[in-house]
């Protein structure tokens, strides 16, 4: 405890605070990831199966999602944190706290986790497809036994990186009053310029990160044979 | 089991349109071991994927068991595919699973309890000699085990037919036979009615009863192959027929005035062909008796393709030029195709 109080003096001043802002940022990892895991799941396998030539080919339909999420891609976080305050306060009453970063957050993500399921879905080989109409499957079951199910190590690979950019995104949430580590930092660090606030929110994000990569690779590692 | 009638297949890609296959009928027997032999670009892989559909063809019917797969609607016909199983040069297993879920795959969709799938999977795994890799994953598997795999996941429904698309065209010559060893039994021993697409025509002397030459598109030729091996008509089954033998060299060596074919005066160089049945005669030994020549055999090669003898031999004859045309003039009697390469 000596050595922190002497490293982190003003961290360890508002330790209340610094583990709140942990758990804000927890939170919103947790929240925002949960809801974009599956909007973008669903929107990888529509943009899969609907291009030209998949299993449920719909150009129009594919050419309007693939431009949507492209507009959504090019907004820089920042810009879409306040473009979005309108609809934030019509959904969750409040566009401020943790709260009111959930939905920008979740528009910061989908697009980028739809573009990276995307992309593990093309990476299967489409001799199984094959196999499996062979055997008598419809495109559903294709979709879930195969698709889906044979894709799970490139789908932890592209959640791992999700997760990791989304935790970079809810400390720019911080700035404009999300809560979490980068509000912390912000606040104390920045403004105040008590530094080692700044390194303590540093040091815990690196941990989270390393903790989300570890995790990922294990689940890669345990899925692949 | 199968019939073909007037199949037509276009690509239209972004390189100009490919006419894959155009107007192909084919009437495949129940119980038979059927050949599609043709070079890569012939659309013999086009032509089997429309037996199943995978491929719709542009026009035609495909009529497989009594029905008719192209009036099918898409879910009668899913329902359909479960009787015709298929192999693939690259096995196409889900990497994702043991080889005991892979065969228990196409299992799971006939509504099948535990117990039933357990004795069913066991009962090919048997079949296909891997009992021991039953809780392996495909990519520990060797090439020839996986295709054994792909072959147990393909039957494992009871199929009537079984389509092998290049299934071992990756595979190296020793696990190739037993492959078609493998693909013989099943078909002898389960009455399955086998359809086999290769480019290589050591596979289709090896198992084939009868087989249907492709070329742009279209069935040159077809029949028993045995027929095909000693009399091919177009020039692509000539060629896949002397892929496999090696008397066709003596043609370069005539070329390349090589020491070993050189002729003296007076001398023919011929090439004989003939089936089983007429190697059972003396017929060598009687034209040197009774019109007085010599035979030498330069080289000679036997093939066994479908449980017939036939023979190639290259000789040079030598002896009074009257008595050399009424030899050649008797073997041709005899059921012998003779062919003068060199005067």
């Amino acid at each position: 405890m000596n050595i922190l109080t002497t490293l982190f003096p003003n961290t360890m001043d508002k330790l209340p605070q610094f583990t709140e802002s942990i758990l804000q940022t927890l939170q919103m990892v947790a929240l925002a990831g949960a809801v974009s895991f599956g909007i973008g799941l669903v929107f990888g396998v529509v943009l899969t199966v609907t291009r030209r030539g998949g299993l449920l080919a719909h150009p129009l339909f594919y050419s309007v999602l693939d431009k949507l999420i492209n507009i959504f891609r090019s907004i820089p976080f920042v810009i879409l944190l306040t473009a979005l305050l309108p609809l934030t306060r019509a959904v969750v009453g409040t566009a401020i706290g943790t709260r009111g970063a959930i939905i920008p957050l979740i528009f910061g993500t989908v697009p980028f986790f739809s573009r990276q399921v995307e992309a593990a879905l093309a990476e299967l080989d489409p001799g199984l497809i094959e196999a499996a109409q062979s055997m008598g499957d419809g495109p559903w079951e294709i979709i879930f036994k195969v698709c889906l199910r044979e894709s799970i190590p490139a789908l932890a690979r592209a959640t791992t990186i999700t997760t990791i950019s989304l935790i970079g995104l809810t400390a720019m949430a911080g700035a404009i009053g999300g809560g979490g580590l980068g509000n912390f930092a912000i606040m104390w660090g920045h403004q105040r310029q008590q530094t080692d606030c700044t390194y303590a929110a540093m040091i815990v994000i690196l941990a989270l990160v390393f903790a989300v990569q570890a995790i990922g690779n294990w689940i890669i590692r345990k899925t692949t044979h | 089991m199968i019939r073909l009638e007037n199949i037509n297949k276009t690509f239209h890609g972004s390189g100009g349109t490919v006419e894959a296959v155009r107007d192909v009928s084919l009437h495949i027997e129940a119980g038979e071991i059927f050949g599609i032999i043709g070079l890569s670009g012939a659309g013999k892989s086009t032509l089997a994927r429309c037996i199943n559909l995978l491929e719709r063809p542009d026009s035609g019917r495909v009529v497989v068991d009594g029905t008719e797969l192209t009036a099918l609607p898409e879910k009668a016909l899913r329902r359909q595919r479960l009787s015709l199983g298929m192999i693939f040069q690259h096995f196409n297993l889900m990497p994702s699973r043991t080889v005991y879920e892979n065969i228990a795959y196409p299992l799971k969709k006939q509504k099948q309890t535990a117990g039933q799938i357990e004795r069913r999977v066991t009962e090919l795994l048997e079949l296909v000699d891997l009992r021991d890799k039953r809780d392996a994953y495909p990519n520990q598997l060797s090439g020839g085990q996986k295709q054994r795999v792909a072959i147990a996941r393909a039957i494992a429904g009871q199929p009537k037919v079984l389509l092998c698309d290049e299934a071992t065209s990756a595979l190296d010559p020793a696990t190739t036979l037993s492959i078609l060893d493998l693909l013989k039994r099943i078909n002898r021993s389960l009455g399955i009615t086998i359809v086999v697409i290769t480019h290589e025509m050591a596979v289709v002397k090896e198992i084939c009863d009868r087989v249907a030459v492709m070329e742009k598109g279209r069935v040159v030729e077809s029949g028993r192959v045995v027929d095909l091996f000693s009399i091919p008509a177009s020039p692509v089954t000539r060629s896949f027929v002397e892929s496999t033998a090696n008397t066709c060299r003596v043609f370069d060596l005539v070329r390349e005035s090589a020491p070993i074919v050189a002729i003296e005066p007076g001398q023919v160089l011929v090439r004989l062909k003939y089936l089983g049945h007429s190697a059972d005669e003396a017929l060598i030994s009687r034209v040197s008796r009774q019109y007085n020549i010599d035979c030498n055999i330069l080289f000679g090669n036997i093939d066994i393709v479908s449980d017939t003898a036939i023979g190639t031999l290259v000789l040079v004859l030598s002896g009074e030029k009257n008595n050399i045309e009424a030899a050649i003039g008797y073997l041709s009697r005899n059921n012998v195709v003779i062919e003068v390469i060199d005067r």
